[in-house]
């Protein structure tokens, strides 16, 4: 999937997510799934911005940006891999 | 009135007339069965159990011959709950471990009003130690060892997490012991009462140990989780806790739950409460008495 940074993701409605978090470790439920996941500090991050409001690509990338403290152009690119994973696994979806 | 009340006659005769209804923790069960192992196996290992006077029973359970011409060529038994039988036809020997695997399957199968967890449980000083295992990590011997060295029973097999409080529910049924770990609780606690071994099992040799009479009166009493515990038996180790992560420890019992994805939503929060209230750890060991001193150690 080719990068959009106006395009606007969310959590798919019915996927009724929850999370916790122990020791910098994060775990996710997928109440449509019934499936739990355990995704990297950066996926994480994504997911609990997503989880607050539907938000833009360039937002996410700018958020990971300062998280990582990284090049923009590098976080634009972890985050393509990042919102691949999780469009895969349904736990986001772009916005039609 | 305990089903030790009974003498082995009546015993065989309510389990004949198919009235007898034993409460184990939060259920009952009624048993029929004209099987003389399975009323010894009864009489031995579930003596200090109470009998239910009452109407209701959550399961109707029945171990038995199979019908037809195959019961006369080779003693067979089966399983019933209600008119189904879930598993195969075993051997006639097997009939009362049969009878304990299918005690398991029918609360397995049905108290979903329980978070059910694939993990042994035990209690002592009001906290409760979770232990998830794989089959061969050592986790029946090191249940076994800790409940006849004083902590509480709640169950072997089947952990009950209580949806409305997160508190863990007692079975105190006997403990399940396999092949090597029938001799090694024999020998470290002569006194220890184990039933009639199943030989050739799917699970190799199958012994049953009665719980402690503590264990069975106090089944009531629900117990606070306080740790999770993955033991692992290896040999030559020295006894030993170190970290387990939560969120894998989640993970595992997760996968290894009974009814997790069925309660969906609250089957995650029940089990993330969990062990928001417990810390996690691996825990090595090779020799018993190394194991109880570590575990006396963590429930001072």
């Amino acid at each position: 999937m080719t990068s959009d940074p106006a395009r606007l993701w969310r959590i798919p409605p019915e996927a009724d997510l929850r999370h916790r978090e122990w020791d910098g470790e994060h775990v996710f439920f997928h109440g449509a799934a019934g499936d739990t996941h355990r995704f990297s500090d950066a996926a994480s991050l994504i997911l609990l911005r997503l989880m607050e409001a539907p938000t833009d690509e360039s937002s996410l990338a700018s958020l990971l940006s300062e998280a990582a403290e990284t090049e923009p152009a590098e976080a634009v690119a972890a985050l393509a891999n990042i919102l691949t994973e999780l469009a895969n696994l349904e736990y986001a979806e772009p916005v039609a | 009135m305990k089903l030790g009340d009974l003498s082995l006659a009546q015993l065989r005769q309510r389990l004949a007339d198919n009235d007898l209804a034993l409460r184990t923790g939060p259920f009952v069960t009624r048993i029929q069965s004209p099987i003389l192992q399975v009323a010894e196996g009864l009489l031995r290992l579930y003596a200090e159990f109470p009998l239910d006077t009452g109407e209701f029973r959550d399961f109707h359970v029945r171990v038995g011959p199979p019908s037809g011409l195959r019961r006369w060529l080779r003693p067979q038994i089966n399983f019933w709950y209600d008119d189904h039988s879930p598993f195969k036809p075993l051997p006639a020997n097997h009939a009362f471990a049969l009878l304990e695997w299918g005690l398991n399957w029918c609360v397995a199968g049905h108290a979903h009003h329980y978070l059910m967890l694939h993990a042994a449980v035990l209690e002592k000083n009001g906290r409760a130690v979770v232990l998830p295992g794989d089959p061969g990590a050592g986790k029946s011997t090191l249940t076994a060892a800790l409940m006849l060295s004083g902590w509480r029973l709640l169950s072997d097999e089947i952990t009950l997490v209580d949806r409305d409080d997160g508190l863990l529910v007692g079975l105190a049924r006997p403990v399940s012991l396999k092949n090597a770990s029938i001799d090694i609780i024999q020998r470290a606690f002569p006194d220890a009462v184990i039933g009639a071994p199943a030989y050739d099992t799917h699970k190799g040799t199958v012994a049953h140990l009665k719980p402690s009479a503590d264990s069975v009166a106090r089944v009531g009493e629900k117990a606070r989780p306080a740790w999770v515990v993955f033991p692992r038996w290896r040999e030559g180790s020295t006894a030993r806790l170190s970290p387990h992560s939560r969120a894998d420890a989640l993970l595992h019992t997760a996968s290894h739950a009974f009814n997790y994805s069925l309660l969906g939503g609250l089957g995650f929060e029940l089990n993330a409460a969990l062990m928001d209230a417990c810390t996690c750890h691996d825990f090595e060991y090779s020799n018993l008495d190394d194991a109880l001193r570590v575990f006396a150690e963590l429930a001072a």
